[in-house]
């Protein structure tokens, strides 16, 4: 049996009286592309902040690679890469400097990263580029960096959010034939976190629909189509949050 | 039984990601502005003192002793008009923003998803601007050491260098607390300006104690004197004299980096970032 990448076992968070997570529990197997899907606010990035140790849960438990997100949280930062949501590169550095910055964050350096790198740069076709300022990116070549630096250690579980965000539709189809190459010939584990449906439709089998801060569905994509009667993306989440709002109006 | 936890973790030292900090920040605009700072005092200076008025060389060898006063003006100039004036600039351009901007970019959700706590990355990034300052700082230093002996009579390089050596911990002090003030108020214009009125009062004091004497032990916790006072002893200079401010600077440095690294400690326990 494939053992579970990320397990969560009711894993709650709250700040102050609001509810951003509750009692999610969930498993995630070795190698899956997994669509963590929700509209915005609905829990995803505080989940993947819980993950990677960044927030501690308020209540529950969750591992990742076998490892405690509360006692074990830079070993697992090691083993893994983050693209977040909403964020600006250094505008100051270049794509290659940055990268290098980020390799020693991880103590590397020397010809291995640079080799490491450099490999970095030509597979997002940021070579040519490679040491001009981060500051006249456009939004897919910061995209392309940021994706670039999460990858920089080979991490065994890719948590990437919102990573389709901004970009054009060429650019959008090509990272996410990236993620699913990832996947399919290195072993990656993905959690792909968004609220762009057609996306994880394209790239995921399983998927988690969370809305408030709550589970509404956990399970293969195809299996929960057919469960809700549903074709499309589309219809299975509008079927699944309208039938949450009629049990909490 | 619990074995208490630590109240201060000192975080693991990476000198590869403090180097590439380090260089990150000289590169940066910020840097740049510094050292254009740093330039401009050191052109301007020996202008402002082509003819000093008598009575303020009378003052300052009232207060700092007759012997010499004209060059004692000149470090007097040189230490509390440009380069404190500059410390207090640098640690605001260097320093006050330290982890506040990275979260404003959105950009400290990234880095601590690295391996580090969030400590560390304070720590390195304070070291990193304290190395900036210490380049700028001493590169100038330098130019006027070289310079300054052919434009101004009776100028001494030992005690230039010695007065550069005690005042550079002073400057360090101010990039340190700025750094505190950022981590204190988590608002880059509060801790900005919180820094300014402390640094400030720290200088304003600082030859408190030479023109009262009474309040000299009042001065003793004052950075910015120990940085000055090796003024009044050019003209018996010992190197215990200067190594005695040295660490009583690099104490108060210490003191202030290690309350940033359990703020960040504190912070990060509280997900204040």
């Amino acid at each position: 049996m494939t053992e579970a990448a990320i397990q969560l076992e009711n894993l709650s968070k709250n700040f102050g009286q609001f509810k951003a997570v509750e009692n999610v529990s969930l498993q995630i197997k070795s190698g899956d592309v997994f669509g963590f899907m929700g509209h915005n606010g609905a829990g995803k990035t505080t989940t993947l902040h819980m993950l990677l140790g960044l927030l501690k849960p308020s209540s529950g438990q969750a591992r990742v690679l076998g490892l405690d997100i509360v006692k074990d949280t830079l070993k697992i930062r090691r083993l893994c890469g983050f693209l977040p949501a909403n964020y600006n590169l250094p505008k100051d550095m270049t794509p290659h400097s940055f990268l290098t910055y980020i390799a020693a964050m991880f103590g590397e350096g020397g010809p291995s990263i640079e080799g490491r790198i450099a490999e970095l740069l030509e597979r997002f076709g940021l070579s040519a580029v490679a040491d001009k300022k981060l500051g006249g990116f456009s939004t897919g070549m910061s995209q392309k960096v940021g994706l670039a630096q999460a990858l920089l250690n080979q991490p065994r579980l890719l948590f990437l959010d919102e990573p389709t965000a901004g970009l054009d539709p060429l650019g959008r189809h090509d990272l996410l034939k990236y993620i699913q190459s990832l996947a399919q010939d290195q072993g990656v584990t993905v959690l792909f976190s968004t609220h762009i449906l057609s996306d994880i439709e394209s790239i995921c089998q399983h998927v988690a629909i969370l809305h408030q801060g709550r589970l509404l569905a956990n399970g293969p994509l195809q299996a929960l189509k057919a469960a809700h009667k549903s074709e499309k993306m589309d219809d299975l989440y509008l079927t699944l949050v309208k039938g949450s709002k009629d049990e909490n109006p | 039984m619990r074995t208490p936890e630590p109240i201060l973790h000192l975080p693991k030292f990476n000198w590869r990601w403090l180097w590439q900090e380090y260089l990150s920040l000289l590169g940066s605009r910020r840097s740049k502005g510094v050292l254009a700072l740093f330039l401009m005092a050191l052109l301007a200076t020996p202008f402002v003192l082509e003819k000093p008025p008598a009575e303020l060389v009378h003052f300052i060898g009232q207060w700092l002793g007759m012997d010499n006063a004209r060059f004692k003006l000149v470090l007097f100039a040189w230490t509390d008009l440009s380069m404190n004036k500059l410390a207090v600039l640098s640690g605001l351009a260097l320093a006050s923003g330290l982890l506040v901007s990275e979260q404003a970019k959105g950009l400290l959700t990234l880095l601590r998803s690295k391996p580090v706590s969030l400590a560390t990355i304070f720590g390195i990034k304070l070291l990193a601007a304290v190395g900036v300052f210490v380049t700028w700082y001493t590169l100038v230093s330098l130019l006027a050491l070289l310079s300054y002996a052919s434009i101004i009579p009776e100028f001494s390089h030992l005690a230039f260098l010695a007065l550069s050596l005690t005042h550079i911990g002073a400057g360090i002090f101010s990039v340190c607390l700025c750094g505190l003030m950022a981590l204190c108020f988590q608002r880059r214009l509060n801790a900005m300006v919180t820094a300014t009125f402390l640094l400030f009062l720290l200088i304003g004091t600082a030859f408190l104690g030479f023109y009262n004497p009474h309040l000299l032990w009042l001065v003793q916790f004052n950075p910015f004197y120990h940085g000055v006072s090796i003024v009044t002893q050019i003209q018996d200079l010992s190197i215990w004299a200067v190594l005695q401010r040295i660490l009583t600077l690099m104490l108060f440095n210490g003191v202030i980096w290690g309350l940033g690294l359990w703020r960040a400690q504190i912070l990060e326990k509280r997900e204040a970032f």
